[in-house]
């Protein structure tokens, strides 16, 4: 009896974890959206729906806990709790992150963008590949793929590089293109966090499961 | 079982040994009655009728303790005791009432048996009378019956122990005997009954398993026509449990969540498989007996997801492609948008040129000519009417009717005669080819030539040339219109057999086109089953080819 709801609590915990995934993941792919369309409605949204993510964050936080402390899980099990505790802070953040390009999103949306934003569309997709992989390395138990996660970092952050670069030609061309220019560039950077965030993922997804935590024996 | 045989067994063998020692007490102790009285009437009856001193000789006095000796009294005629050989007579009281005594009186004999006040003895009593009239009785005291059965007791416990022992170990074996045959019975072909008494049973267990596997077989005949079916449907369908759980799916549904076509997803969370948060929250509500319905995006198709909710079961998630409907609806509501769009154009014009002729702000000299500019819109919009129906019979996807040889350089040479009367600067049109025959509705190649040529003219340049080619290739009909005009630049190229579609708009409403042309040509090429190519060259030239 004792073990059976110990399973049916694990399972419910991966369950939990992929509905976060879910939820991150539609916030980022729909900021992205709101940002290339100047779609303040959805951008407005997005910044609601956060709530839920935080929500969910707590939710899985106190279920690790109680599982902690009422079944004192072991080995394989042990590891997948704890790596829930740390994926639920990664991805909350991703979810801010979300929250803070779409407040961007709206108060950029009365000006006319100094520039084209293929780069940081690039970036956003680039991002938002990674944290499905990310999540869908978890989901599979895929450590190649994982892997592949932070390899891919290497891509953004040289976009975001890209980016950086052409803002300050920008500047330099204008100096009235400069506020926007800031803001820009912000965007870029959350994106680029929110890559890291993806690599913390991978990161954690290959320490539950090989016990290594960047090629560390942790457990 | 065992225990009812074991409970059977020690009742019977427990009352079997209960009876037989009451019976072989009740027979020992009538035997040794028999003995005792033998014995006391022969010791006694001799001296029946004689004189009491010689009676009173042969049973000198005895201690009654020492053992079983027999016990004689002599007895007056009036019962009082003047002799007896255990105690002193003149303690025993008046024997007159005793039955023995009272009949030996009257007879000359008599017996009785009584019983001591415990029960544990008995004494038989036999009285003769003697020749002086007084009794001569003697009495001899035996064990009971009942002291009998007393001493039977601790053996008949002893043996009844015994019996329960074997009994055990005997009912637990007779029961394995019974039992073995039963359970070595195979069940699984024809039973033999290893009992006759259990024939009835074998034939019940029979015929319940021919039923058993009759019912089996329906069930996996429908369950198999049933999954035939989920199998080979467009749609996608899953059958979720309570908590998202996967119970089925069928094959297109695997195909959406992109898993191995031979791998069940069975038993697995539809979030494992399908990460979509507003997926989730539909699931959640057909799970709460709510349905819904919701548009999906996966794989770069779309999808119509339908949630149900099952009592008892869960839910049931239907996935439609409407990939291509959304498509095709996009199109025809570009296409009608574009229709109304260029009906209004002309309209705009005409009601303008009426209004100005109706108020009779037009001056006498312009009036011809307004007239004019209405007949020159009316036939724009005939012309575009026109076309929009041609391409809408060809949308139905009718195969083309009344099939017959046509002559193709000949329908192309009165397509360029009738164009000819309308032709504006100064372009010739040349028609090669004689008796090219090919399959088809003559009709549309007409339609055909008539778009292609009047393309090559209005977009030529003054004084430049057409050249119609209808010639045979390697056994196909290859037609070719080939034009000195403006060209189409290169990022134009993709899309000039779009409805609608001008390369320069303002130039177009000069040249009066409705940009259906090509549009056409198109389709009555992929209605004949040809290939249409075009080449194009911006300031040099067009190029259109048609092989059949």
């Amino acid at each position: 009896m004792m073990r059976f709801r110990y399973d049916e609590q694990l399972s419910k915990l991966n369950a939990s974890l992929i509905e976060m995934g879910a939820l991150v993941e539609r916030a980022i792919a729909n900021a992205a959206k709101a940002l290339e369309e100047r779609d303040v409605k959805t951008a407005r949204r997005i910044i609601a729906e956060d709530e839920t993510i935080d929500e969910q964050e707590r939710d899985i936080e106190s279920a690790c806990l109680k599982l902690l402390l009422h079944q004192q899980p072991v080995a394989g099990d042990l590891r997948q709790v704890s790596t829930a505790l740390k994926m639920i802070t990664d991805m909350e953040r991703i979810g801010d992150h979300a929250s803070d390009i779409s407040e961007l999103c709206v108060y950029l949306a009365g000006q006319t963008y100094i520039k084209k934003l293929e780069h940081i569309s690039s970036m956003a997709n680039a991002t938002i590949k990674m944290v499905k992989e990310s999540i869908d390395s978890f989901v599979k138990k895929d450590l190649d793929l994982a892997q592949s996660v932070i390899a891919y970092d290497d891509v953004v952050d040289d976009l975001y590089s890209t980016i950086k670069k052409e803002l300050i030609g920008l500047v330099h061309e204008n100096v009235d293109n400069g506020e926007q220019a800031f803001d820009l560039l912000q965007i870029a950077k959350y994106y680029e966090r929110i890559g890291d965030h993806a690599v913390n993922i991978a990161e954690w997804v290959i320490f539950s499961i090989t016990g290594m935590h960047k090629d560390k024996q942790v457990l | 079982m065992k225990k009812r045989i074991y409970a059977g067994m020690l009742l019977l063998a427990v009352s079997g040994v209960l009876i037989a020692s009451l019976a072989n007490c009740c027979v020992f102790y009538s035997q040794a009655a028999r003995v005792t009285r033998a014995d006391v009437r022969e010791r006694v009856g001799v001296f029946g009728n004689g004189p009491p001193d010689a009676a009173i000789a042969a049973f000198p006095q005895i201690n009654p303790a020492a053992g079983d000796g027999l016990r004689v009294s002599v007895i007056a005629h009036d019962g009082t005791v003047t002799y007896d050989n255990t105690v002193r007579a003149e303690t025993l009281p008046n024997h007159s009432d005793r039955a023995e005594v009272k009949k030996a009186l009257e007879s000359g004999a008599g017996e009785s048996k009584r019983f001591s006040d415990t029960l544990r003895d008995e004494t038989y009593y036999y009285a003769v009378k003697l020749s002086d009239g007084s009794v001569l009785r003697a009495a001899k005291t035996t064990g009971s019956i009942f002291s009998m059965f007393a001493m039977a007791v601790p053996v008949v416990f002893c043996v009844v122990l015994v019996t329960v022992a074997a009994g055990n170990l005997i009912a637990g074996k007779l029961t394995n005997r019974v039992v073995e045959p039963i359970n070595n019975t195979q069940a699984d072909t024809v039973i033999t009954p290893p009992y006759d008494e259990l024939a009835p049973f074998v034939r019940a267990i029979a015929s319940q398993r021919k039923r058993t596997v009759e019912q089996l077989d329906d069930l996996r005949r429908k369950t198999d026509t049933i999954d035939a079916v989920m199998d080979n449907m467009k749609e996608g369908v899953v059958i979720v449990d309570g908590r998202g759980i996967i119970m089925s799916a069928n094959k297109s549904a695997r195909g959406i969540f992109e898993t191995d076509a031979n791998a069940s997803m069975d038993g697995k969370n539809i979030l494992e498989l399908l990460r979509d948060a507003d997926l989730l929250k539909n699931m959640r509500n057909a799970l709460s007996g709510q349905s819904c319905e919701m548009d999906m995006e996966r794989f770069g198709e779309t999808y119509r997801v339908y949630f149900s909710s099952v009592t008892g079961i869960g839910a049931i998630i239907l996935f439609l492609n409407t990939t291509e409907r959304m498509r095709a609806e996009k199109m025809r509501r570009e296409f009608s948008a574009n229709v109304s769009h260029e009906l209004k154009t002309p309209l705009t014009g005409i009601s303008g040129y009426a209004e100005m002729l109706v108020s009779g702000m037009a001056k006498e000299s312009e009036r011809t000519a307004f007239a004019g500019k209405i007949k020159d819109e009316a036939a724009r919009m005939i012309a575009l009417v026109d076309d929009v129906m041609m391409l809408s019979e060809m949308d139905e996807g009718r195969s083309p009717r009344n099939l017959d040889d046509v002559d193709a350089a000949a329908v192309a040479r009165e397509a360029a005669d009738a164009l000819a009367a309308a032709r504006e600067n100064d372009v010739s049109v040349e028609v090669t080819g004689k008796d090219i025959f090919l399959k088809a509705n003559r009709a549309m190649i007409y339609e055909m030539f008539h778009n292609l040529i009047d393309n090559a003219v209005k977009y030529n340049k003054p004084g430049g040339s057409v050249k119609v080619s209808v010639a045979k290739d390697d056994g196909r009909v290859v037609i070719s219109v080939s034009d000195t005009g403006i060209g189409i630049p290169e990022e134009a190229l993709g899309s000039v057999f779009e409805r609608f579609y001008r390369v320069d708009k303002s130039r177009s409403r000069k040249t009066g086109g409705t940009g259906l042309g090509l549009a056409i040509v198109k389709h009555i090429a992929l209605a004949l089953g040809a290939k249409i190519a075009l080449e194009s060259r911006s300031g040099e030239g067009t190029t259109v080819t048609v092989r059949f």
